[in-house]
């Protein structure tokens, strides 16, 4: 009745995913909002707490670029 | 929350260096210690001195409209000036820049011939030409269907592989950034990428997205390298009103 046509994706949504999705809208709302209040410091005092749930550290960034330096080589092996 | 903006500088221009292997344009394009607008402006109206804003507005506007396409008319309406200044200005820029601007006619007649083109990154893209070009004084002229073609052919051949270097640069800042709830890339536009982080850590995610956006591994990525280094402009802001 709502007029679309072909299978509906969100027929395919597991419980993980659906889980991992609202984890992830939820902190995309979360920076946004709090980026509206951003000069209230209780505001960064609760975003301090929020963020002491997470792993806030990144991987050493030459490590990455040789990572990816990698990628089309492996590409091309697949291709072989 | 603090907004990080990292926007490549002249991408275009940079990987039109490329493609077109002048060297006179390469050493303009390509040296750090002068402003290529500024450069173009001073070769093209023979000035040794300072020039002033509406000079290197043209000249940029100049350099823009070769990759982008767009004549004389283009140019004075971006610049505000009379369409003869402009044409006298354009013409001047392909005096400055002989051998570029000959392979770029170059170019468009080989790719008028083939029906196609190959990017740097080995991409083949199909042209649909329909008419015979003709010959006035010493260059081609296309029919004007034709030459909107040759114009996006011309411009495919740098934003393409620009557009890459850009998502490239993206993917490595997504990989830097991995589970972090400091820090979250929330646009990219064009050339430019976003982060949304906390005060604390801007140093930190401004240095990480020049450092990986300058020294992307274009070889192994993508099979061509830049003859000239990539530039890359970092803003922070408060709100996207205050990026600009």
């Amino acid at each position: 009745m709502n007029g679309s046509g072909g299978a509906d994706d969100r027929d395919l949504v597991t419980p993980k995913v659906l889980g991992a999705r609202i984890e992830r809208r939820a902190v995309r709302n979360t920076s946004f909002e709090l980026g509206r209040a951003a000069e209230h410091k209780d505001v960064l005092d609760f975003l301090e707490m929020f963020e002491s749930f997470g792993d806030d550290s990144s991987p050493p960034i030459e490590e990455l670029i040789e990572d990816i330096k990698s990628c089309r080589h492996r590409k091309e092996q697949d291709n072989e | 929350m603090p907004l990080v903006g990292a926007d490549y500088g002249q991408m275009e221009l940079r990987v039109s260096t490329a493609v077109w292997k002048d060297p006179f344009w390469t050493s303009v394009v390509g040296d750090p210690d002068v402003d290529m607008h500024e450069q173009t402006a001073r070769n093209v109206l023979h000035i040794k001195g300072d020039i002033s804003t509406e000079q290197r507005v043209k000249a940029k506007g100049a350099n823009f409209l070769t990759f982008y396409g767009g004549g004389a008319k283009k140019l004075a309406e971006d610049t505000n000036c009379t369409i003869e200044e402009a044409r006298e200005f354009l013409d001047g820029w392909h005096s400055t820049y002989p051998g570029l601007s000959a392979m770029l006619e170059a170019d468009k007649k080989r790719i008028h011939e083939n029906g196609e083109f190959t990017t740097i990154m080995g991409w083949i893209k199909p042209v649909y030409v329909y008419d015979q070009p003709y010959r006035k004084k010493d260059k081609w002229e296309y029919s004007p269907r034709d030459a909107e073609e040759l114009r996006y052919a011309i411009n495919d051949q740098v934003q393409g592989p620009a557009a890459q270097i850009t998502f490239a640069a993206h993917v490595l800042i997504d990989r830097w950034l991995a589970d972090r709830t400091d820090a979250l890339m929330v646009n990219h536009v064009h050339d430019a990428i976003y982060v949304d982080c906390h005060p604390r850590v801007v140093d930190e995610v401004s240095e990480a997205m020049r450092h990986l956006m300058l020294n992307i591994p274009l070889g192994d990525i993508f099979g061509f390298e830049l003859p000239v280094p990539l530039k890359v402009d970092i803003k922070v802001a408060d709100s996207w009103g205050e990026m600009e």
